[in-house]
């Protein structure tokens, strides 16, 4: 037996040499890192703000880590700028190399490294770097595509809203954080290109984020299409309702008093419209806001009381009728809600 | 006699084996995390208006000392849209009215919404400024649980962040933590963050400004508990959607799931790993598909006891806590049903967690015993307790390799050096001492169950 | 005398543009890498504005306007705030502590410079 215990602890023995060894070289390669950024990054970020400044030039970096310092510290500067000097220094990275290096980085094996070569592409988006990314929009990995597609839509061109569309209603579902992004950048730069993603047409994953993010942009155009929403499946509705209250739109009061008033619409979803009736501030919802404040559910009713409290007069006067002859459930949040 | 031993040995070897799969997973993981989350992507988020706004939410309980502090340096946290709740579960000290005159706070009218149960509300407070902040004063509910519960009723955003009133956050902890639930809204339910420990760290104005490793040992032992906590196993875990944990002193979670699920339960001690394993419960049987994500990275400062007083009775209440998860969802342990969180995750934690200190305390007993009586040979006793130490340090040197392999925190050469020294030295006393002290929480929770059963709310308010 | 101003960021890149660009629009420029420098050099070296980022270490943006508006040296002072973020109760929360004028990240360094002469004008008025 005591063979068996010799060869557990020498196995053990084994396992902690192989631990601390790698526990060894991690750290040397992490102190490493960080001795390399911190002799190489007062430079770059000196030399980045002269030349910006029109103070300096800048050479190309020695070696590969220092290059790769020196792209983190200029794309994080490029994150912060707008304008002129964003402009520069974008073009200073294209001359220095950095866009083809990135280019080839877009189609390495592994994913980790093209999606960061996408993020860093997209971010320099000069002419070099967005023709790159239309040569990423067909790879395999979602987030890499809708990283690529996101920067060709901000960079505008009909094509580039085309392709941001088609891959929006692909990846939805696989991706739907980046795809949120990438409608939200096709909404503020191209917002006449939505279209047919808020259409019934459109898959339900990428119509939603759709709606969400015109709503989210106060998109008044396409409030038509948001109305028609309503009348689908709860989540969408919800999020419609919502938009439709951030636009402000009065024509929607009326789909929304009934959306509101439905009985058969699950109670977050009526919530919404309450409380988008509320925004809109059209005394014709009064009635039916008065009406919700007897609802079995307390959000509902809540959402209600905070609408009719948005309303102006005749809100405050149906509140003030629920507090003394409203329903039972509904009185102290009427009662709330008037009190300033 | 000698038998015993043997599956001593026997529980050893599966517990390394064990958790040295969770550690590749878990060294998988963070190298994915480390090479998938660029800073653009959080810059994208701050800046996106369909970023969810999030409700931070603070229990305080006689926090007199660090209650303005921590509320300012939470006003000022790195994110779009924020509220802070704060609970006042009936302090005994001028908690709320340092807060009043603070932040300027009057008595609203704001009807208390009936989603979760709590003890009753006294009064509800927020500032005439523009500031987020809402205070709710109530009544003792003895415990986070009911504080929190009250804080999930007047919460308004989707989201909310669960804290404990001394914890110390980095400015962009909330946005890390909040990045999963913005790459994958419908199925994110739950993530949890990298948890640190204070002590020994230079601190002003509420913030880390500078991270040290402790002097006290008791604070130094933990840090190493810590790091094969969070970057050893919960890391793992996480990858195969099995995470239990996660810890009420930083979590984020989905408001209208945990309502949902009934919210906090109010009656047992971990509160915050029985809502875990009832998320996991509740999804799996509804069919829906969801993920319960542990990032490595936000980072929340927390002081850890330094007197054998408070850490005997914080492992104590874990311990109990983790019988008490046990004992409410045994059906889920070892059913394929619940996948991970079944198969692997709930068994790990009644083997290691609730029966480990047993059979590691009894095999020390027995083999020492045989060793005396003479039925153990001079070798194989060598060899038991040879085994014994290194089956906790390959752990907790594997644990470390991660952490270095993540941005690291304490990047000295001396400060490794530290590390290794009490990651061996802890096996000599204080691991030992550690698992006796978790024993004592069964103690615990047979008195608890016998002689006050649930009714200590009233009383101590 | 030389209208200075205190320039608190914690970007050394950020920073150094922007004291460049105010160096080269005439103005003498502190500049400050953290909360606390920013409170300090503010206190030592009275400048005729503050130029403060909203995210710094060691004391955020917030909080140095806070102290600054304390003391009665600084109360008067202008700021002008950086910020990464542009939700309405942020602006409005800052602007009830006493910052002047807010400029959201991406921004662009011509736009600060003509925001803080303007600032300024007022100030002088």
């Amino acid at each position: 037996m005591t063979g068996v215990l010799g060869g557990i602890v020498l196995a053990m023995l084994a396992l902690l040499v192989a631990g601390g060894l790698a526990d060894l070289a991690m750290r040397f390669a992490t102190v490493r890192r960080a001795r390399r950024e911190r002799r190489v990054r007062p430079a770059a970020e000196a030399g980045i703000a002269e030349y910006l400044a029109g103070t300096g030039t800048v050479r190309r970096a020695g070696t590969a880590g220092e290059r790769s310092v020196w792209l983190t510290v200029a794309i994080e500067a490029m994150l912060d700028l707008r304008g002129e000097e964003r402009v520069r220094l974008a073009a200073l990275l294209d001359r220095l190399g950095y866009v083809p290096r990135q280019s080839i980085l877009l189609h390495a094996r592994r994913v980790g490294v093209r999606r960061h070569a996408a993020e860093v592409l997209a971010i320099i988006a000069t002419p070099a770097a967005l023709s790159a990314l239309t040569g990423g929009l067909d790879d395999p990995d979602p987030l890499v595509r809708c990283t690529c597609a996101r920067a060709l839509a901000k960079a505008g061109g009909p094509d580039g809203a085309a392709m941001a569309i088609t891959i929006a209603q692909r990846d939805a579902l696989a991706a739907p954080g980046a795809v949120a992004a990438l409608v939200l950048v096709l909404g503020q730069n191209q917002p006449g290109a939505l279209g047919p993603l808020l259409g019934p047409a459109a898959r339900p994953a990428a119509r939603l984020i759709a709606v969400r993010v015109a709503g989210a942009l106060r998109l008044a155009q396409y409030a038509v299409l948001l109305r028609d929403c309503l009348a689908d499946e709860d989540g969408l509705a919800a999020a419609s309702a919502e938009g439709l209250g951030a636009i402000g739109d009065i024509d929607s009061v009326a789909a929304l008093t009934l959306l509101a008033g439905s009985a058969g619409r699950s109670a977050p979803t009526r919530a919404a419209a309450a409380t988008a009736l509320g925004r809109i501030g059209d005394d014709s919802a009064a009635e039916v806001l008065g009406g919700l404040l007897g609802s079995a559910d307390w959000a509902l009713r809540a959402a209600a009381a905070v609408a009719l409290g948005e309303l102006g007069p005749s809100g405050a006067a149906v509140l003030r009728r629920a507090v003394t002859a409203g329903p039972e459930p509904g009185r102290a949040l009427a009662a709330a809600v008037l009190t300033p | 006699m000698i038998v015993f031993s043997y599956l001593v040995v026997g529980f050893f070897a599966a517990f390394v084996l064990v958790n040295s799969l969770v550690l590749v997973l878990a060294g998988v993981q963070v190298r994915r995390y480390v090479t998938g989350t660029s800073n653009s992507a959080l810059r994208r988020m701050l800046r996106s208006p369909l970023t969810p706004p999030v409700s931070i939410l603070v229990p305080a309980f006689n926090e007199s000392a660090v209650i303005v502090d921590s509320v300012r340096s939470l006003l000022a946290l790195d994110y779009r849209v924020l509220e802070i709740v704060v609970v006042n579960d009936g302090s005994t000290d001028d908690t709320l009215q340092r807060l009043i005159d603070v932040f300027g706070l009057r008595a609203v009218n704001r009807p208390t919404p009936p989603f979760l149960p709590h003890t009753q509300v006294r009064g509800v407070y927020a500032p005439d400024s523009s500031l987020r902040l809402l205070v709710v004063d109530k009544e003792n509910g003895g415990g986070k649980a009911d504080s929190l519960n009250a804080a999930i009723n007047f919460a308004s955003f989707p989201l909310f962040c669960t804290l404990d009133a001394d914890s110390i956050l980095e400015q962009d902890a909330v946005a890390r933590a909040v990045l999963p639930f913005v790459d994958d809204p419908e199925r994110t339910v739950a993530t949890g963050g990298l948890i640190r420990i204070a002590n020994g760290c230079l601190i002003e104005h509420g913030r880390v400004v500078q991270a040290r490793l402790p002097t006290s040992p008791y604070a130094m032992f933990q840090v190493l508990e810590y790091v094969r906590g969070f970057f050893g196993s919960r890391t793992g875990w996480s990858a195969i959607n099995g995470l239990l944990i996660v810890s009420g002193a930083f979590g984020v979670f989905r408001r209208d799931l945990v309502i949902e699920v009934g919210g906090y339960r109010t009656d047992i001690v971990g509160e915050d790993l029985e809502l875990v394993t009832r998320l996991h419960r509740t999804c799996r049987r509804a069919g829906r598909p969801y993920r319960i994500v542990y990032v490595p990275e936000p980072i929340c400062w927390t002081e850890a006891p330094q007197t054998a007083r408070a850490l005997r009775s914080q492992r104590r209440r874990w311990y109990r806590g983790s019988i008490e998860a046990l004992l409410i969802h045994w059906r889920m342990v070892g059913n394929p049903r619940y996948r991970a969180a079944g198969l692997v995750a709930l068994p790990a934690l009644l083997l290691f967690e609730v029966l480990g200190p047993w059979i590691e305390v009894s095999g020390y007993l027995v083999t020492l015993a045989a060793f005396l009586l003479g039925t153990l040979s001079a070798t194989t006793f060598v060899l038991f307790v040879a085994i014994s130490v290194l089956y906790g340090l390959i752990l907790t040197i594997g644990a470390i390799a991660l952490e270095d392999a993540a941005p690291s925190l304490y990047p000295a050469w001396a400060q490794l050096r530290r590390l290794w020294w009490y990651a061996l030295i802890e096996n000599f006393g204080y691991r030992q001492l550690m698992q006796i002290w978790r024993i004592g929480g069964l103690w615990e929770l047979i008195r608890k169950t016998k002689w006050e059963p649930l009714e200590r709310r009233g009383l101590s308010a | 005398m030389m209208t200075t101003i205190l320039v608190a960021e914690d970007s050394v890149t950020v920073r150094k543009l922007i004291c460049a660009r105010l160096s080269a629009d005439g103005y003498q420029v502190i500049e400050a890498a953290d909360g606390q420098e920013a409170l300090a050099r503010a206190q030592d070296d009275h400048p005729d504005l503050v130029l403060l980022d909203k995210v710094m270490p060691k004391l955020d943006g917030f909080e140095v306007v806070r102290a600054l508006r304390a003391d009665p040296a600084t109360a008067s002072v202008p700021i002008v705030m950086l910020t990464e973020r542009t939700s309405e109760a942020d602006v409005l929360g800052g602007l009830s502590l006493g910052v002047e004028e807010y400029l959201p990240k991406p921004f662009s360094p011509h736009e600060l410079s003509a925001r803080i002469a303007r600032v300024l004008s007022r100030a002088v008025r």
